[in-house]
C-alpha cells in the first residue's frame, strides 16, 4: 500500500511532470512566470484546484453518467476555481491582480481537466489526492523554476529580493519572448538529460480533445 | 458609422491583432498554436475555427453576462457560467455543421471540439468582459483575437515547414526548436507596441 | 429520450450544487471585495497623508460634481489633514492607480502607484520613493512636468503619474472652492 502511494505522488514530480514531459497547462506556465513570487503562487492555486477537483470527482466517480461526464468535471472544477478566485479577491487582491485572468483560466488548465478524465475517474479518492498533489508538485517546481530563471536574468532579482543592482539586466526575459525561450531552452535540457526527444502532443492528452467522439447530446 | 465607432474598431482590431496578439502576447491558445502549426494547411483550418468560434464566444457570453449574470448580482458565476454555454454553443454548432454543411465541417469542424475548451476562448470572454465592450465591441474583440491567432500560427507553420528541412541540433528537435522560434515572432510582434501611442 | 433523462438530471444537480456552494462563498467574500475594489488600503492611505486618520469617504459626492480630469478617480477620502484620491490613469501597460495625499494647503504631500502593470526595471521605476517623492510639496499652480526627473525610456509612465497628480489637484481645487 504504502509502496503505490509513494508511487502515485511521486511519478507527477519527474518521471511525468506535467509541465515538462506531458507538456501540458501551456498557457500559465508562459504567462505568469514573470517572477518567482507569481509563478508560485499560481502553482499554488492550480495545486489546490487540481487536489479539491480530483478527490471531489473520484467520489462521485459512480455517480456520474458517462455521457456528461466532461461537463460534470468542468462544472466541479470551475467551481472550485471561482472558490478560489473569489477567496483570492478578499484576501489576496495584489496577487489577484498580479495573475489576472490566469485565476479563471486554470478551469481550462489541461492539467486538471487531463487527470480527472485519466485518474481521478477510475480511482479511489486516497490515490487520486495523491496524484493531485504529485502532480500539482510537478507543475509548481516546473513553472517556479522558470519563474526564478526569468526574473533573476531579467531584472537581477529572486522572490523580490534584488541580486543584482546597477547592472542592467536584459528584459527580454520579463516579456513573453523571454517566456518562450526560457521554456525552449529549459526543455531542450531535458531532452539532452533524459535522451528522449520532446513530443508536442497534439493537445490529445487533454481528454477535451475526444469530446466529438462521444455522445452528447444534451447540454 | 460615424468617426469615433470608426475610430474604436480599428483600434480594437488592430490592437488585438498585433499589439496584444493572443497567442504571442496574451499566451492564449498556445496548446493548439504549438500542436497544429507543423503543417500550412491544419494553420490555416484551425484558425478560421479559431475565429469562428471566438466571435461566436465573444457575442454568446457578452448576452450572458448582460442579460443573465448582471442584472441578477451573479457576476461571481461568469467562469462556470461562460464555459458551459461556450462548451453548449458550441456543440450545437458542431452538431449543425455536421448534417448541414458536411463540406464545411470537414475544413472547421473536426477542429473544433478542440478549442471549445481551450485557454483562448475562454481568455476572449473574460477579457471582454473586463474590458467593458458593447455586443458590437465583443463580436469585433473575438473576431480578431481569432485573426490575430490564425496570423501568428500561420507565419509560424511556414518558419517550422522549412525548419523540419534543416538540420536542428539534437536536443532541439521537436519542442525546443519551435519554442525559440515562437520567442523571436513575439519579439517581432513586440514592435508593434506603441503604434498608437 | 429516456436515455437522456438521467444524465441531464444529475448535470443539473452537480450544477446546482456546485452554484450553490459558490453563491455562500460570494455571500461571505462580497462585502470585503467591494471595499477593496473601491478605494485605498489603508497602508497607502497612511503613506500618503501621515497621520491623516480617520478618514471619511467622499466619493459619492465628488462624482456628482462632474469634474472635468484627464485621469479618472475611483475613490476619495476626506479627514482633518486633508484628503487622499485613489486615481487612475493610463500607462504603457494598461492602467495606473495612483494614490495622492494633499493637505489643507493644496500641496501634495506624497504619492503613492498602486496596481499597474508597467514594464519591470523601466516603468515600473516609477514605485520608487526616488521618483515618487519628486511630487511632495507640488500644488496647482506649480507646471508639474517641467519639475519631474522623467525615468529614462519610460515617458509614458511618467506621464501618466504626472497626469494623475494633475487630475488630483484639480479635484482639491474644485472641492475646496
Amino acid at each position: 500500500m504504502k509502496n503505490r502511494s509513494l508511487q502515485e505522488f511521486s511519478k507527477g514530480i519527474l518521471k511525468e511532470n506535467p509541465t515538462f514531459i506531458l507538456v501540458l497547462g501551456m498557457c500559465p506556465t508562459l504567462a505568469v512566470s514573470t517572477t518567482a513570487e507569481n509563478s508560485f503562487m499560481m502553482g499554488l492555486a492550480a495545486t489546490i484546484v487540481l487536489v479539491l477537483s480530483n478527490v471531489i470527482i473520484s467520489l462521485l466517480r459512480k455517480l456520474i453518467p458517462e455521457k456528461v461526464r466532461i461537463p460534470a468535471y468542468i462544472t466541479v472544477i470551475a467551481g472550485f476555481v471561482t472558490i478560489v478566485q473569489l477567496l483570492m479577491k478578499a484576501y489576496l487582491p495584489e496577487l489577484n491582480k498580479a495573475l489576472g485572468i490566469y485565476i479563471p483560466l486554470i478551469v481550462v488548465n489541461c492539467i486538471i481537466l487531463a487527470r480527472a478524465e485519466a485518474f481521478a475517474a477510475k480511482n479511489n479518492p486516497w490515490y487520486s489526492l495523491l496524484d493531485g498533489l504529485g502532480m500539482g508538485l510537478g507543475f509548481t517546481l516546473a513553472i517556479t523554476l522558470i519563474g526564478i530563471i526569468r526574473e533573476f536574468l531579467g531584472s537581477g532579482a529572486v522572490f523580490g529580493l534584488q541580486i543584482i543592482k546597477n547592472i542592467p539586466m536584459p528584459s527580454v526575459f520579463v516579456m513573453p519572448a523571454g517566456a518562450f525561450l526560457v521554456l525552449g531552452m529549459l526543455m531542450a535540457l531535458i531532452s539532452a538529460l533524459t535522451h528522449k526527444k520532446t513530443e508536442i502532443k497534439d493537445c490529445s492528452e487533454c481528454p477535451m480533445q475526444c469530446l466529438p467522439k462521444k455522445e452528447k447530446g444534451d447540454n | 458609422m460615424n468617426g469615433d465607432t470608426f475610430k474604436l474598431i480599428i483600434y480594437i482590431s488592430f490592437g488585438t491583432i498585433l499589439m496584444n496578439n493572443f497567442v504571442l502576447t496574451n499566451f492564449l491558445g498556445i496548446c493548439p498554436f504549438l500542436g497544429v502549426s507543423k503543417k500550412l494547411n491544419s494553420a490555416v483550418g484551425m484558425g478560421l475555427a479559431v475565429i469562428f468560434v471566438m466571435t461566436i464566444a465573444s457575442i454568446v457570453t457578452n448576452l450572458t453576462n448582460r442579460y443573465l449574470l448582471v442584472p441578477n448580482g451573479l457576476e461571481y458565476l461568469q467562469t462556470l457560467a461562460f464555459i458551459l454555454v461556450i462548451a453548449g454553443f458550441v456543440q450545437l454548432i458542431e452538431l449543425f455543421m455536421k448534417k448541414v454543411t458536411p463540406p464545411l465541417y470537414k475544413t472547421l469542424g473536426i477542429y473544433l471540439p478542440l478549442i471549445t475548451t481551450n485557454c483562448a476562448i475562454l481568455g476572449v470572454a473574460l477579457l471582454s468582459v473586463q474590458n467593458e465592450y458593447n455586443l458590437w465591441q465583443s463580436a469585433i474583440y473575438g473576431a480578431s483575437a481569432g485573426i490575430g491567432f490564425l496570423l501568428a500560427t500561420v507565419i509560424f507553420a511556414g518558419i517550422r515547414e522549412r525548419l523540419d528541412l534543416n538540420d536542428v541540433p539534437k536536443y532541439f528537435k521537436g519542442l525546443p526548436i519551435a519554442l525559440i522560434t515562437a520567442a523571436f515572432l513575439s519579439m517581432a510582434f513586440l514592435g508593434f507596441k506603441g503604434i498608437f501611442g | 429520450m429516456k436515455k437522456y433523462f438521467i444524465p441531464v438530471l444529475s448535470l443539473f444537480l452537480i450544477t446546482a450544487c456546485v452554484v450553490g456552494l459558490l453563491a455562500l462563498t460570494n455571500h461571505f467574500t462580497m462585502g470585503i471585495i467591494q471595499e477593496r475594489e473601491r478605494c485605498a488600503a489603508e497602508e497607502a492611505l497612511e503613506i500618503v497623508l501621515p497621520g491623516g486618520a480617520p478618514y471619511t469617504n467622499i466619493t459619492d459626492s465628488i462624482e456628482d460634481m462632474s469634474i472635468d480630469i484627464e485621469a479618472k478617480f475611483t475613490c476619495a477620502n476626506q479627514s482633518d489633514k486633508g484628503y487622499v484620491f485613489t486615481m487612475v490613469s493610463k500607462g504603457y501597460g494598461g492602467d495606473i492607480i495612483v494614490y495622492v495625499g494633499i493637505n489643507n494647503e493644496g500641496k501634495v504631500v506624497n504619492i503613492m502607484l498602486g496596481d499597474n502593470e508597467e514594464t519591470p526595471n523601466l516603468g515600473k521605476k516609477a514605485e520608487l520613493p526616488e521618483f515618487t517623492s519628486q511630487f511632495s510639496g507640488l500644488s496647482k499652480e506649480d507646471e508639474i512636468p517641467d519639475k519631474i526627473d522623467y525615468i529614462t525610456r519610460a515617458t509614458i509612465t511618467t506621464d501618466a503619474v504626472i497626469v494623475a497628480v494633475e487630475s488630483a489637484l484639480e479635484i482639491y481645487s474644485e472641492v475646496t472652492k
